[in-house]
């Protein structure tokens, strides 16, 4: 980074408290290379007043720049608050600021106001998407110095699940494990299972009918400590929205949404599920969820079985045989 | 007029009870009123309350019998668990009460309505004071039946047993005209499609929705010709039952919640009341909330079993129906032009099971299962043949 980019205002903002701690150790570490005599103070908002903020302006006796990173901007008193957005303001040349901020409704009119002193913003909002969490990963073997393929991503995020700090620690192991290049094997040969499971992954492989891939799933489910009660719901949720879904007919998923009350996407994917679905099948898979329902809250002195054997039944409803 | 008038077609269950309020030798401290739901339980037990309490052993007229009728006498105390379950330390203090010395000199009395709600524990503590009867208290307990799964077998042996029959439609007409005030052909009506239940068919002459909803339950059966249908109607059920805990909870907890604030002191001024009332007033907030979250969901339930009693009523009415049985009560007299149509396409048999599953339903839901699963599964069930 230029010494231009390391002078003005930088606002973390966001509710991933990684993604903000991640962006100010950035910023520090770029502004330090750009100048190494650099003096970096860090302050907390919570708990400072005005004054501490004052000590930390002053020119430094030292050093020529000073770097301040003021954390946490959301727990700023309004006198601080104030001292913060008029610092911002001032746009002293030998003055870089960091703010973090957790994108909440406290202190939203100092965002506002660092917005339009021109601070640069950096967004560290929780990632939700899949597709974000993908390329997260991406970007931490690059940031380690590595590449990584589709599969490997993908392979990467089943397998430690959503968390970012592991994410990017498990990430940036396998670039140095893999020597640069990480692809599906070397995965594999440092991660085994799943680590995100729902109930609804159980149910949605136990709909399409691939008993295999179902009881895997199921299995992992309850070694991950998934509450039985929550695998039944889900099952007895994807019996009853296919159902639905196969009792209006084909057609069109933003008509049937309306008529069904459901989201798009959720017809969309049950559509897919409900395939192969016969209506006598289907009621039969009504009895099925209603029972392991039962089951799970104490009738089966194993809940575990009840489950396996619900998967079992329900796939075999679908083929046309015996339940 | 006396305090049996409303003990509606109890006769010999009167007869046993009035014996024992005048005779002491008849007399024992411990009672369970058992009898099916709406046949009056509760009532029987206040009016035995108020004999036991008066000095005519249950004139109606004197200062103990209205006392004790309307809920505030000082030696009687009701308790109607309306949660999911009473439970121990509620009873303990039951006990305790139940101890006491009569203020009025005869009896201090503890009526527990809904007996088969206490847990586990609450009958053990209860079992103690039953098996040790302090000196002149005496315990009510009312309960659906003797079955072991509604009383504990051991509370059960030492209690005197009342049994109660469901009241004829006539004798429950006769009360709804007389005490409620209720239109003669209204409560013709009512009483007889009530089942049996005093309550219900009390509400069901007064409250236009209720019939309404029953009338829905009731077209259900012949509705179910397709998996959309079946599902529709466990949804309808549902929604149904849901709308009726919903303002049924509301009119209770609005008023319930400005009593305890008001007990708090929300809203008052002066020393030593800080701006969220006294002290422990969010604790106490949160337990009424609480309180009223198990009440609503029992409400729920309760509406939802109302529903499917209805509905099993249809099917039996069929076999009835199948079985030429002419001089058999029908469940629903008011629909039996319905019910002669479904039993054109429902043999006996197809019938039967889909009572069964009915049943199972009920069963299913006292299991704790899902309303929806445990519905969508029993209509699924009841599917008329060949459609």
């Amino acid at each position: 980074m230029g010494a231009e980019q390391s002078v003005g205002a930088h606002l973390a903002l966001g509710d991933d408290e990684f993604l903000r701690a991640r962006s100010s150790a950035d910023l520090i570490a770029a502004a330090r290379t750009a100048d190494p005599s650099i003096e970096v103070q860090e302050i907390s908002a919570s708990g400072s007043d005005p004054g501490h903020l004052a000590d930390m302006l002053g020119l430094s006796l030292f050093a020529q720049s000073r770097l301040v990173l003021i954390d946490g901007a959301q727990e700023a008193t309004k006198d601080f608050a104030e001292a913060v957005a008029q610092a911002v303001e001032s746009r002293d040349h030998d003055l870089l600021l960091v703010l973090t901020h957790n994108g909440g409704a406290r202190n939203k009119a100092l965002i506002e106001r660092v917005k339009r002193a021109g601070a640069t913003i950096h967004d560290c909002a929780k990632l939700t998407r899949h597709e974000d969490r993908l390329r997260f990963i991406r970007r931490e073997a690059e940031r380690a110095g590595g590449s990584i393929s589709a599969a490997a991503t993908a392979a990467i995020l089943d397998a430690v699940g959503n968390d970012l700090r592991e994410l990017s620690a498990a990430t940036g192991q396998l670039v140095f494990d893999a020597g640069g290049q990480i692809d599906v094997e070397d995965v594999a040969r440092y991660y085994r299972g799943r680590a995100e499971i729902t109930g609804f992954s159980v149910a949605e492989r136990a709909l399409v009918g691939d008993l295999p891939a179902a009881l895997e799933a199921l299995r992992w489910a309850l070694d991950q400590g998934v509450a039985a009660v929550l695998i039944a719901d889900a099952l007895a949720d994807g019996v009853r929205t296919a159902a639905r879904v196969v009792s209006v007919g084909r057609g069109d998923p933003y008509d049937l949404a309306r008529t069904l009350g459901l989201p798009p996407w959720k017809v969309k994917r049950a559509q897919q599920q409900a395939r192969g679905w016969r209506v006598t099948a289907l009621h039969q898979a009504l009895q099925i969820v209603a029972k392991v329902n039962a089951d799970v809250k104490g009738v089966a002195a194993s809940a575990d079985y009840a489950l396996e054997s619900a998967v079992r039944h329900l796939i075999s409803a679908k083929d046309g045989g015996p339940v | 007029m006396s305090v049996w008038t409303d003990v509606v077609g109890q006769t010999e269950a009167v007869d046993v009870l009035a014996e024992a309020a005048h005779d002491p030798a008849s007399m024992t401290h411990a009672w369970l009123f058992t009898g099916p739901p709406g046949s009056g339980r509760s009532v029987a037990a206040r009016a035995f309350a108020a004999a036991l309490q008066c000095e005519q052993g249950g004139c109606g007229q004197c200062r103990a019998c209205h006392t004790t009728l309307a809920g505030t006498h000082a030696d009687v105390t009701v308790v109607a668990p309306e949660g999911l379950s009473f439970g121990v330390n509620d009873t303990r203090e039951l006990v305790r009460t139940g101890s006491r010395k009569a203020s009025g000199g005869r009896w201090q009395i503890v009526i527990i309505e809904d007996a088969d709600r206490l847990t586990e524990r609450a009958a053990n503590a209860l079992l103690k004071a039953i098996e040790e009867p302090p000196p002149r208290g005496v315990f009510l307990l009312c309960a659906p039946s003797l079955h072991p799964d509604d009383v504990p077998i051991t509370i059960r042996s030492r209690c005197r047993a009342v049994s109660l029959t469901t009241p004829s439609p006539a004798a429950i007409a006769e009360v709804l005209v007389r005490r409620d005030g209720i239109d003669p052909a209204m409560a013709a009506w009512a009483s007889s499609a009530a089942q049996g239940h005093v309550g219900r068919a009390r509400h069901l002459a007064r409250d236009e929705s209720a019939r309404l909803t029953r009338k829905a339950v009731l077209d259900i059966p012949a509705s179910l010709t397709s998996l959309a249908a079946c599902l529709a109607a466990a949804d309808e059920l549902i929604l149904s039952a849901e709308e009726e805990a919903k303002s049924r909870s509301a009119v209770l907890d609005s008023a319930e919640t400005q009593d305890w604030q008001l007990a708090y002191g929300a809203g008052g001024q002066g020393p030593g009341l800080g701006r969220g009332g006294a002290r422990g007033a969010a604790g106490a907030m949160k337990e009424l909330e609480r309180r009223q979250k198990s009440r609503a969901t029992r409400l729920n339930r309760d509406a939802l079993d109302r529903s499917l009693v209805d509905l099993a009523g249809c099917y039996r009415d069929v076999l009835v129906v199948r079985a030429r049985a002419a001089d058999a009560q029908l469940a629903h007299p008011d629909r039996r032009a319905d019910t002669a149509r479904l039993a054109g396409s429902l043999e006996p048999g197809a019938a039967l099971t889909r009572l069964e599953a009915v049943l199972a339903c009920r069963e299913a839901l006292e299991l704790n299962v899902k309303p929806r699963v445990a519905l969508e599964a029993m209509t699924s069930r009841l599917r008329l043949p060949n459609s």
